[in-house]
């Protein structure tokens, strides 16, 4: 897998030191491969920025524009990027939350913490690029439905309806089989007749899942399980 | 001594595969409840040979005489708890233990059991009733018989008992026998097991068919209040831990509250120096002799530096605990790092907050402390909001064996009972909230996700 990765950071010296390490990184693990892109200051990232990064590392205190700044703009064209802040300072770094970079590395850098830190991005990238296609019969034709733009699928008497955020298929199948196949992929039974995508989970109001515009009930029994893999989900995400 | 001709014996004597029968039951329904020594296919494995290896051998013992009955009895005990002591991680005094609960449970459900079905024969009700006690192998083998009666009676009996168990075992690390308890069981079973064979055994004529109810009835009511004895016991020593644990707990958060209130106390000082300091720097910029001057005002600089907050999480409870946390940290050379928004925690009451966070923190530093290399102590703790959720994470690198029992996470701390409640409290805490609270150990990280939702306006 090859990854690219930028590094936004006017120190010289740190450049090396993070470039270094992630050569050592690549050499620890044999499947991965980075491609550096180096800027001195954020200014020079989000001029004419592209979303073709994976990981960007980025200094807070900048000369022009700073780490906090920077991120913001990132984010506005690039939500997926994964965001770590290098910084000797905590009090700025504690504010990631508003741009979705949850994790920071602290300087002066052990490659430890890094390494762990690159393992967990590098983890989280892979679950986001599987998602799985599924190939679906409707009366008149074939369709390839990414399991990703599935909000639920429900079940009504033998036919089985698969929702997504814009259009609905009707197909002749049953739950317990989609339920087997989308095992891996954060889909939970919630209720006898509901497969829900918890990544499209808005919201859960007492025994209501809200997903998209629907309010779906979740069994009474199923609820605990539910809300466990729900957190779990959520979890991993921070 | 004993003069009871061998049909009696038949009548009166609840029939050996019915003693059998209950004796496995009451042993597998432990060994279900218990720390197992093998895998779940390994025990009902053996559990299904050992039930084999019960009826044999009550059946084998029919042919003894009759003399050898108490000591027939007493061996299928010895069976019984090697059946338990094999099965389970279980010490000998624990194992005898259960093995006398198992037994007396299964003298008392064979005893009910054979009187009730023995009322049921002897009145010859009707049809219905018959099929109840009937049983298509009596023809063949009258002793290797069972009827439909006794399985209802059984699976009633233990379906009964599960509730109670199940809220023990929950609540009570498993069987929490100490060597009174012990004692007081062997009492209870002599006793029991004395009065109800004797009034049996000393019949010394053939005994008419309106004896039969009352022995039978001697014998369950002994039983029975055997099984209470020990159940209230139980029931006693559950009640008194419940307690304990609520003082425990109570007493641990009464802890850190104390300490968040010092903490409190003295970050409000500080704050109201810092003015202090503010204000004398002023004064210090109008000091003419140059050098003397910029001394001074880094010093003072650099005092107010150190008592500066570096976290702010929009919290100021939360802001408190970390902080106050920081000199552990710092001594235990723990690489901390901090994103939180936590501003719509407030509707959270202080001692809840104190009470997640102190023991989060104060689980991570005790389980980092035993992390070798400082470069590896790592410790992170986020809060997002999320779908209508807080979401709280707190996460630390470990190396040492984690206990997971019964899905209650205990450490490899020492006091490995106090660190359990540690998690207890912030379960309560976050429960509280109807929110839920998930742990994770997988690659040497320690994980602990709490989401909480957010009240509705």
């Amino acid at each position: 897998m090859i990854l690219n990765v930028a590094i936004v950071e006017d120190d010289a010296e740190s450049v090396k030191l993070l470039k270094s390490y992630f050569i050592r990184y690549q050499r620890e693990n044999q499947n991965i491969a980075f491609e550096f892109y180096i800027f001195d200051d954020g200014v020079k990232i989000i001029s004419n920025f592209k979303p073709i990064y994976d990981i960007i590392l980025l200094d807070i205190e900048m000369e022009i524009t700073d780490g906090l700044r920077t991120a913001e703009i990132i984010r506005e064209t690039d939500r997926k990027v994964i965001i770590i802040f290098v910084t000797n300072m905590p009090q700025y770094a504690i504010k990631g939350y508003s741009v979705n970079a949850t994790n920071y590395l602290l300087k002066p850098l052990p490659y430890f913490a890094f390494s762990e830190e690159i393992s967990k991005s590098i983890e989280r990238i892979k679950r986001e690029k599987q998602n799985k296609n599924i190939i679906i019969k409707t009366e008149n034709s074939i369709k390839k439905i990414d399991s990703d733009e599935i909000l639920f699928i429900e079940s009504i008497k033998h036919d089985l309806i698969i929702h997504t955020e814009q259009d609905f298929f009707e197909i002749r199948d049953t739950l317990k089989k989609y339920e087997d196949i989308l095992q891996d992929y954060n889909f939970n039974r919630a209720n006898n007749s509901y497969l829900i995508n918890l990544k499209h989970v808005k919201g859960v109001e007492q025994d209501f899942a809200l997903v998209g515009n629907h309010k779906l009930k979740i069994a009474r029994s199923k609820k605990k399980q539910f809300m466990e893999h729900l957190v779990n989900y959520l979890g991993e995400k921070v | 001594m004993i003069i009871l001709s061998n049909s009696a014996e038949v009548m009166l004597n609840t029939p050996r595969i019915y003693a059998s029968i209950a004796q496995f039951l009451a042993v597998f329904f432990y060994i279900k409840y218990s720390s197992k020594k093998y895998s779940n296919n390994i025990t009902i494995g053996i559990s299904i040979i050992s039930l084999i290896v019960f009826v044999l051998f009550h059946h084998w013992a029919l042919t003894w005489p009759l003399d050898l009955w108490i000591f027939g009895m007493f061996l299928s005990f010895v069976l019984m708890f090697l059946n338990v002591f094999l099965l389970t991680k279980y010490s000998v005094l624990v194992s005898s233990y259960i093995t006398i609960l198992a037994f007396i449970i299964s003298e008392l459900v064979a005893s009910i059991t054979w009187q009730l079905e023995y009322f049921l024969i002897v009145n010859n009700f009707n049809d219905f009733v018959n099929v109840l006690v009937y049983s298509p192998l009596k023809l063949y083998d009258y002793n290797l018989s069972i009827s439909i009666i006794m399985i209802i009676m059984y699976a009633l009996f233990f379906a009964l008992l599960n509730p109670f168990e199940k809220r023990y075992q929950h609540n009570l690390k498993g069987f929490d026998v100490k060597i009174n308890d012990l004692m007081t069981a062997i009492v209870t079973a002599i006793l029991v097991f004395s009065i109800s064979n004797f009034s049996f055994l000393n019949i010394n004529s053939p005994i008419s068919s309106t004896g039969a109810m009352e022995i039978f009835y001697i014998r369950t009511l002994v039983n029975l209040v055997g099984f209470i004895l020990l159940y209230s016991l139980r029931e006693h020593n559950y009640s008194a831990q419940k307690t304990l644990e609520v003082d425990l707990m109570k007493r641990m958060l009464d802890n850190q509250y104390n300490q968040y209130q010092v903490s409190m106390k003295s970050i409000d000082t500080i704050n109201r120096k810092y003015h202090d300091l503010k204000h004398y720097i002023e004064l210090i910029k109008n000091e003419l002799d140059y050098e003397k001057k910029i001394a001074h005002i880094t010093e003072f600089e650099n005092s107010i530096k150190s008592v500066e907050n570096t976290y702010h999480t929009n919290n100021r409870e939360i802001d408190v605990i970390i902080n106050s946390k920081e000199e552990s940290l710092r001594e235990n050379n723990i690489n901390i790092t901090v994103v939180a928004n936590a501003e719509k925690l407030n509707f959270i009451s202080t001692i809840d907050i104190v009470s997640i966070f102190s023991n989060a923190i104060d689980n991570a530093i005790d389980s980092l402390k035993l992390v070798k290399d400082n470069n590896k102590r790592l410790l992170k703790l986020a809060i997002v909001e999320e779908k209508g959720f807080i979401i709280i994470k707190m996460e630390n690198y470990y190396e040492t064996q984690i206990k997971i029992d019964k899905g209650r996470f205990l450490t490899t701390k020492l006091d490995d009972t106090y660190h359990g409640y540690g998690i207890r409290s912030m379960q309560h805490a976050v429960e509280k909230y109807n929110g839920m609270l998930t742990i994770d150990t997988k690659n040497n990280w320690f994980t602990v996700v709490i989401a909480i939702p957010l009240p509705t306006q």
